[in-house]
């Protein structure tokens, strides 16, 4: 059976979180995104790693439709600027976001 | 008695504390990941040293060149090359205050400079490479004294 984009808001109802996203120039709306903020090592060329959340989420990418580098997203009180967007094809994207 | 290198890299790590925007964030020789609470910070390593032996006779004076990294830590969502740049002019002056290294040594010099950033985290960071050469002189046999 072929994934729907109503599957695919089950899925984030169960796991997501709620969201607002603000696209550039553009007006909010709230969307239900999957949130990552896991720790990771990251190398910037000296002699140790920094040792820093890397926030993303996961959104239908019908709730994104013209996700850009530069759009908000509120995500836990926390608002976050759009820095990479990864549509993966079908039918989710993942943004990389920047605190503020 | 303490290796003169050992001192050297005190006083650099002395010199170094303070600074306007590290204050007392210096780690010498850190080993571990640096996390938020530790930024923007200085981390101190001695890499390397030359040794020539500049008599023949037993007892030799060891003319020795050390290199320092000495690295800056910075994390921002704007500036962050001013940031790195700033806190590395910072450090060149205080290096420079006292090229002897508070009389252990005979020069202080700094040779290069490089820096590196990342957009991975949450907010973006960047580092800063200041290499320093540091000319010293020990007798053989008795690396603790510096002449």
């Amino acid at each position: 059976m072929v994934e729907t984009a109503d599957d695919r808001l089950i899925m984030l109802t169960d796991f997501g979180v709620a969201a607002t996203y603000t696209p550039s120039g553009g007006s909010a709306s709230a969307i239900t995104v999957i949130f990552d903020n896991e720790y990771i090592p990251v190398d910037a060329g000296a002699s140790v790693s920094f040792a820093m959340n890397q926030p993303k989420a996961m959104a239908r990418t019908q709730d994104i439709p013209n996700a850009a580098e530069g759009d908000a997203i509120v995500i836990g009180g926390v608002n976050y600027i759009i820095r990479v967007v990864m549509t993966d094809g079908t039918g989710m994207t993942e943004i990389m976001l920047e605190a503020q | 008695m303490a290796h003169v290198r050992k001192s050297i890299r005190d006083n650099i790590v002395t010199t170094l504390t303070g600074l306007s925007a590290t204050g007392s964030r210096v780690y010498p020789t850190r080993v571990y990941p640096i996390a938020d609470a530790l930024l923007p910070g200085i981390a101190i390593y001695t890499r390397s040293e030359e040794v020539l032996n500049s008599t023949i006779t037993i007892g030799r004076n060891l003319v020795r060149t050390l290199t320092v990294a000495v690295e800056v830590y910075a994390k921002g969502v704007t500036g962050l090359d001013d940031t790195v740049d700033a806190i590395a002019s910072e450090i060149e002056v205080a290096l420079a205050a006292d090229v002897t290294r508070g009389g252990l040594a005979k020069d202080t010099r700094v040779l290069s400079f490089e820096s590196d950033f990342s957009g991975d985290p949450d907010q973006p960071v960047g580092t800063g490479t200041i290499t320093v050469e540091i000319d010293y002189v020990t007798i053989e046999g008795a690396p603790e004294v510096a002449v």
